[in-house]
């Protein structure tokens, strides 16, 4: 092809840039384009507008882009999927229907019940497939992976059975016991029906299921996080070519000088191909001199430049040759991948730098510099070269990326299928994968796909490791499972006896000593437990003993018994072993691989291991710190707070955790995941409280540079279970130590009155539990709405550390106040001077003592660097603490090195630093502990007053009496603080009265005061009192308690309060919900929302008064009493004979009777609008032709 | 005109008219055209640098390959010539918003109405490729090396890209 440049003089201006192909005509060229710009045209296809196909302009659009076909607006909306919608003005797209013209005004009957019928038996077909496939999903693919595995392990026990040769074959469902609990209409079907199997399998197979995709799940997540970590994947690259590079060390030398060989063929070839387009360029380059390239002329240059670029581009394209073609290259890499190291290290190098070098250094891992003459001269020589020099990071993502994408269709088949459904709704690509729609072929292809699916992992996943764990216990212990479980528990009670043995000794003897009552109470009771337990074990273990001798016998098979634990266990050693075994083969340097693609296949099977390691780990330290630490800090939580129950002990902690295991756990976990979230936000309230720096050994969850993820990989299994490890001493210590002593402070040494805590039984706690978190809910967002919790907290905190650091003399170190009282001790000359606490006169400058007073000034300690940043890399040993002067000159004569701070601060440190510090911690920790404990035992002590003022009974509630006095007392609290930041703001409150009085702004602090009040009567008493009332009326009327009937007979406190609680949550529901979504255009909801803008201070009391207090009032005081009152009309007019019972009855159903009739108006509404939809659809599927696009404004 | 058209006789008559608007009326530092007069699908096209940027100098062929049913989809634009720019990728092909359809970004960076629709043409993607010489996207990286030298270190990247005109011209 040619391009010829157009000369012509008269078009030289607009030909500047212009390059015309000779397939262009001159007259096309020469044709003005001012004769077709007034034509409108179609804004896709650019044709103009015709009889047949006229051109609209259905949105704003202006211009060019005004007129549109209605076809190839079709078209483009079939296309892109989207609602008819213009993708530039965002106009939507109207069509008027047009309908054949032989259409009736009214539709016949026959066609309407034809259409009707038709529709109603598709419908019935497509919601009875619809419920068939769902049947299958959710109950037989469940059952039958519950059979799976049934399978699988009647298999494993048959072979356990044959490799221990023993004559008796268990796994009868004789005496199946479940994994779960079920309710009690399960349990009550007999044990060895049909139902009770079919049942219990199915939710045992759900559970199975949920777990597997769950496992799944985390799998996949963690995956995606590690692949997108750079420094891991680089580090696998390295690994890899490493393992290239051993293989390559194994390997005979025969094959490398084959492969040597071969490349030295190529390389030739492409050192051929390479001169030639050399050659070429040299050619070009003497042309474009010839012409006079650089003599300035800009417009012939351009020209010039164009055609010998177009040319040569033309020439590289003809001859093939891979300059500008990436992938040609990576081809012929990837032909000599297995042998040249240097492309797993750079895999994305444009040009092949290893063809230049000679192939006798093949065996070298170090890529030498290539040839530098040639490499220079070629086009892309230096945009190769920074391709894979600077940074490595880019392609190996891509590469992962890629890699992803591959494991997300292996791992799941349901992502592929979502991704395959293109562009369609989300849950229409869930129906056709499950089946529920489309071809029938999908369904049964996806079912039997998850079928095959589901007996492979479980095979893998679950059997495999079971068989090896099965194995391994077999070959380890000879003793069945039992035999250690009865050890724990016997364990338990002997560690348990031993403790309250301990105690009771002790206990008795401090008694004795201290003259304590209350601990010689404590020693009895412990004594007692022991005796007690003894008694009790024995019998407990007579009967177990002869069990265990039971088993005995059968020696050789461990895992009788089909408990769900008893196939963990082996399943987790399996694993255990599993993993141990390929973390051997992954270190050692053995290696399978002989022949070159084996080598290839064991190195994929490497890198896969090696990410799987990866992912390993970081699902293992990730649940040991969301799952286990927390369970942990909730165990011990939970002992430590043992001393405030009546008869609790860590046996019969352990006697309700085997009643209902997961309840137990869940209750420890959520508490322990609470505890550490509190002392999270408590350790940010000390940062911000401290310097920054004091706690250079926490990480900072917020900084900018913790990557957990990151850290995980990077550093050692062992390092990171080292930490965690102390992490949980320090934990352990902070929970037994502080809420531990606290507790065991209060019932043993106080013995405090209050103690034991009463708490009601399971059962009736959780009922009790649901209203009373209902209740605290509302009270505790009306609080945190208007409060802060944290900055009254963090205020006490903050001048609690300093006094703290005033008394240790640490105001310096922690909070960065340099205090000059602070560094040094006063010392006295005489008693007297002592008593009178005679002040001395502290010297600005240092070492200067006045000797003359009577009390004078001892400066002592000295500055040290200290960290100035919380963010201290841990892995640099850092060097801390130097001592240095005040003016920063080191004191250790030594000069600043790598290993010193780069940002640090200078701070005093006074002598016996340790110990004072140890001091401040007891410090803070004896007021906190105080503190915290005074506040609980006061809200603890209101709250039982509270409640048996209001309920009169003494049997009271201690968690619900504990969090309504948390509420006062916070409330109380609060208050104080509120009046005092008052009191501070208001100095000299009598003059400022007088001009608060003038500015008018106790008048508006009044009004405010209203407004608020009138505000929270209305929206948290009046209103869901009515709500309550109306649904009571409405509702009860309904069933057997009229409202009537109820209000007259049981008006008692706990009926408001409930109608209250329940009444915030109907005002709630209408306000938030019903008003905003549902009747967002009515007039009241336009009255709420300006309402809400100006806030409960500032609204216009006349206007919402108006607008939504008296409708709303009014309207419910209708609903309530006009029913009433039409009753008693019509029983004045028609019943005034009646007897009272049927008068009474009257009443009670006037609000049903009220509420039938608004139904039903709401109803036939309903109806008619969806008679009037169902007409006009019938009426688009007889007689609708076709649509016609509406302009815009027509 | 007949009623029923296929999707190519639509492209083909769409370019056409594209083609013939583009010579009568051309925009500034721009020329495109069929390479074939056989085929109206695959266009070579030719880009000045942008006066003020580091390609001020240069002249950028490239191709650009219409689909089937164009102007429905976009066409893919390659560079011919080598180009070092943070949104074009070592092979030469452009990563620009304009060229991708709304749903398909592999980035997930650009908003919807930069996309491809019909209402976009060839001059409207020059244009916008024009103006991605003198302004790269940073968010949409196609050439990671080259977007971090482009945020880091400016005067390299300058030099950088100077050094790729003045090799593509031979001087």
């Amino acid at each position: 092809m040619e391009f010829h440049v157009d000369q012509d003089p008269s078009e030289s201006e607009r030909s500047k840039n212009i390059f015309n192909s000779d397939i262009l005509d001159s007259e096309n060229i020469s044709k003005p384009r001012s004769t077709d710009s007034d034509e409108p045209t179609c804004r896709i296809c650019r044709g103009e507008g015709t009889e047949d196909e006229p051109l609209f302009h259905p949105c704003k659009c202006s211009g060019s882009i005004k007129h549109i076909h209605q076809e190839c607006l079709a078209e483009w909306l079939k296309h892109s999927q989207k609602k008819p919608v213009c993708e530039l003005c965002h106009t939507q797209f109207s069509f008027t229907k047009v309908y054949s013209n032989d259409m009736p005004t009214e539709i016949p009957f026959g066609i309407f019940i034809k259409e009707g019928g038709i529709r109603a038996i598709k419908s019935f077909f497509s919601r009875m497939r619809f419920a068939a496939v769902m049947c299958i999903w959710i109950f037989l693919l469940p059952l039958c992976t519950r059979k799976i595995i049934k399978g699988y392990f009647w298999i494993a026990s048959f072979s356990v059975e044959s490799i221990a040769d023993s004559s008796t074959l268990v796994g009868g469902n004789a005496n199946y016991t479940s994994f779960l609990t079920f309710p009690s209409f399960i349990e009550d079907i007999p044990q060895g029906t049909f139902l009770r199997a079919f049942i219990v399998d199915t939710i045992e197979g759900q559970v199975f299921t949920i777990m597997q995709m769950l496992i799944f799940l985390v799998l996949f997540l963690s995956r995606e996080w590690i692949v997108h970590n750079d420094e891991f994947v680089r580090e696998l690259q390295q690994l890899d070519t490493e393992e290239a590079q051993r293989f390559m060390a194994l390997n005979t030398r025969g094959e490398t000088f084959r492969a040597a060989g071969d490349q030295l063929d190529r390389q030739r070839r492409r050192a051929d191909t390479i001169q030639a387009l050399l050659r070429d360029i040299e050619v070009q380059r003497g042309l474009q001199q010839e012409v006079g390239f650089a003599n300035g002329n800009e417009e012939l240059m351009q020209i010039l430049r164009r055609d010998a670029l177009v040319r040569a581009n033309e020439h590289f394209r003809n001859n093939d040759l891979p300059i500008f073609d990436d992938e040609n290259n990576t081809d012929n890499d990837s032909e000599n991948d297995a042998i040249n190291e240097e492309d797993a290290q750079e895999p994305n190098d444009t040009i092949n730098e290893d063809d230049t070098q000679e192939p006798n250094d093949e065996m070298n891992a170090h890529v030498p510099e290539p040839d530098f003459g040639v490499d220079d001269l070629l086009i892309d020589a230096d945009q190769a070269r920074p391709a894979f020099a600077p940074n490595h990071a880019a392609p190996p993502v891509a590469i992962a990326n890629a890699n992803v994408a591959g494991a997300g269709i292996n791992d799941d088949i349901n992502i592929d299928d979502f991704e395959d459904d293109d562009g369609a709704e989300d849950f229409d690509g869930v129906f056709n994968l499950l089946g529920a729609r489309g071809p029938l072929i999908n369904a049964v292809q996806s079912i039997g796909t998850a079928i095959i699916v589901i007996f492979a992992s479980i095979g893998l996943l679950m059997w495999i490791p079971y068989m090896i764990g099965v194995a391994t216990c077999y070959i380890i212990t000879p003793f069945p499972y039992d035999v250690y479980a009865y050890l724990f528990k016997a364990s338990l009670h002997y560690i348990n006896n031993f403790i309250d043995l301990l105690m009771g000794v002790s206990y008795s003897y401090l008694s004795e000593v201290l003259r304590l009552d209350s601990l010689a109470q404590s020693a009895e009771y412990y004594l007692k437990a022991v005796k007690e337990r003894n008694d009790s074990f024995s019998i407990i273990r007579s009967i177990d003993f002869s069990n265990i001798l039971n088993h005995m016998k059968y020696f050789h098979e461990p895992f009788a018994s089909s408990r769900f634990w008893s196939k963990l266990v082996p399943i987790s050693v399996g694993y255990t072993v599993l993993i141990f075994a390929l973390m051997y083969y992954v270190t050692s340097s053995w290696r399978f691989a002989k022949g070159k693609q084996s080598s290839i296949v064991e190195r994929y099977l490497l890198m896969f291991l090696r990410q799987a390691g990866a992912i390993l780990k970081v699902v293992f330290i990730i649940s040991i710190e969301l799952v286990f630490f927390p369970l942990y800090c909730g165990i011990l939580l939970n002992c430590s707070i043992l001393p405030l129950f009546e008869n609790a002990s860590l046996v019969s902690r352990w006697n309700s955790f085997l009643n209902q295991p997961m309840s137990i756990i869940c209750f420890h976990w959520s508490s322990g995941t609470l505890y550490m979230v509190m002392f999270a936000v408590f350790v940010t309230i000390c940062r911000e409280i401290m310097r920054p720096g004091v706690l250079y050994f926490v990480r900072d969850p917020n900084d900018p540079n913790f990557h957990p993820i990151r850290d995980i990989l990077k550093r050692r299994l062992r390092t990171q279970v080292y930490r965690i490890g102390l992490s949980g001493v320090i934990y352990s210590i902070l929970i037994c130590g502080c809420i531990g002593g606290t507790t065991w402070v209060l019932r043993h040494i106080i013995n405090a009155s209050f103690l034991p805590l009463e708490v009601p039984s399971p059962g009736k706690f959780s009922n009790a539990l649901s209203t009373h978190m209902l209740c605290a809910y509302f009270f505790i967002c009306v609080l945190f709405k208007y409060v802060s919790p944290r900055n009254l907290i963090k205020k006490i905190w903050t001048k609690l550390f300093s006094r703290g650091c005033n008394l240790f003399r640490l105001s310096s170190f922690i909070l960065n106040v340099n205090v000059l009282s602070e560094q040094g001790t006063v010392k006295y000359r005489s008693i007297r001077a002592w008593i009178s606490g005679k002040k001395p006169e502290l010297a600005v400058d240092e070492d200067s003592i006045v000797e003359n007073s009577e009390a004078y000034f001892v400066r002592n300690g000295g500055f040290v660097r200290a960290p100035g940043i919380d963010s201290l890399p841990s892995d640099k040993g850092y060097k801390l603490f130097i001592p240095v002067t005040k003016d920063d000159s080191r004191l250790d004569n030594e000069e600043d090195t790598e290993n010193d701070l780069d940002e640090y601060t200078i701070v005093y440190r006074p002598p016996q630093f340790r110990w004072r510090v140890a001091g401040f911690l007891c410090f803070i920790w004896f007021f906190s502990a105080v503190g915290i404990s005074a506040i609980t035992i006061l809200s603890l002590l209101i709250g039982r007053q509270l409640f048996s003022f209001l309920f009169s009974s003494d049997n009271y509630n201690d968690v619900f009496s504990l969090s309504a006095g948390g509420i006062i007392v916070s409330a109380l609290i609060f208050l104080i603080d509120y009046l005092e930041q008052k009191m501070n703001s208001m100095v000299g409150i009598k003059a400022t009265l007088i001009d608060y009085w003038a500015s008018g702004e106790i008048k508006q602090a009044a009004k405010r005061g209203v407004k608020l009040f009138i505000y929270c009567v209305m929206f948290y008493f009046i209103f869901p009192l009515i709500f309550s009332a109306c649904f009571d009326a409405v509702i009860k009327a309904l069933s057997v308690r009229p409202f009537v009937k109820s209000l007259n007979s049981e008006p008692k406190t706990d009926q408001i309060f409930f109608s209250l609680i329940a009444g915030n949550v109907f005002a709630k529901y209408f306000f938030k919900d019903v008003l905003v979504n549902h009747f967002a255009h009515s007039k009241l909801a336009r009255d709420f929302r300006a309402l809400e803008h100006d806030g409960m201070f500032e609204y216009d009391l006349y206007r919402t008064t108006h607008d939504i207090f008296l409708p709303i009032v009014g309207l419910g005081l209708f609903i309530l009493f006009a029913p009433l009152g039409v009753t008693w009309a019509v029983v004045k007019v028609f019943f005034r004979n009646s007897p009272k019972e049927k008068i009474n009855m009257l009443f009670w159903y006037s609000h049903a009777v009220l509420f039938a009739v608004i139904s039903t108006l709401a109803l036939t509404h309903k109806l008619k609008r969806y008679w009037r939809d169902w007409n006009a659809r019938v009426r688009d599927n007889v007689y609708l032709v076709g649509e016609q696009l509406q302009n815009l404004g027509e | 005109m007949s009623r029923i058209r296929s999707k190519t006789s639509t492209a083909s008559r769409r370019l056409m008219t594209e083609y013939r608007d583009l010579i009568n009326d051309p925009p500034e530092g721009i020329s495109a055209g069929p390479a074939d007069e056989d085929n109206f699908f695959e266009w070579e096209c030719l880009i000045q640098g942008p006066e003020g940027t580091p390609y001020e100098s240069g002249l950028f062929p490239a191709t650009l390959s219409f689909p089937e049913d164009y102007p429905l989809s976009p066409p893919t634009m390659k560079f011919t010539c080598k180009m070092w720019h943070p949104n074009i990728y070592n092979d030469g092909t452009v990563c620009i918003s304009i060229l991708h359809a709304p749903g398909d970004d592999p980035n997930m960076y650009e908003s919807a109405s930069e996309r491809w629709s019909p209402i976009q043409s060839v001059e409207k993607i020059l244009i916008s490729v024009m103006s991605m010489l003198a302004e790269p996207n940073d968010e949409s990286g196609a050439n990671i090396d080259a977007s971090k030298m482009w945020r880091e270190s400016r005067p390299e990247f300058n030099k950088r890209v100077r050094q790729t005109i003045r090799d593509a011209l031979g001087v």
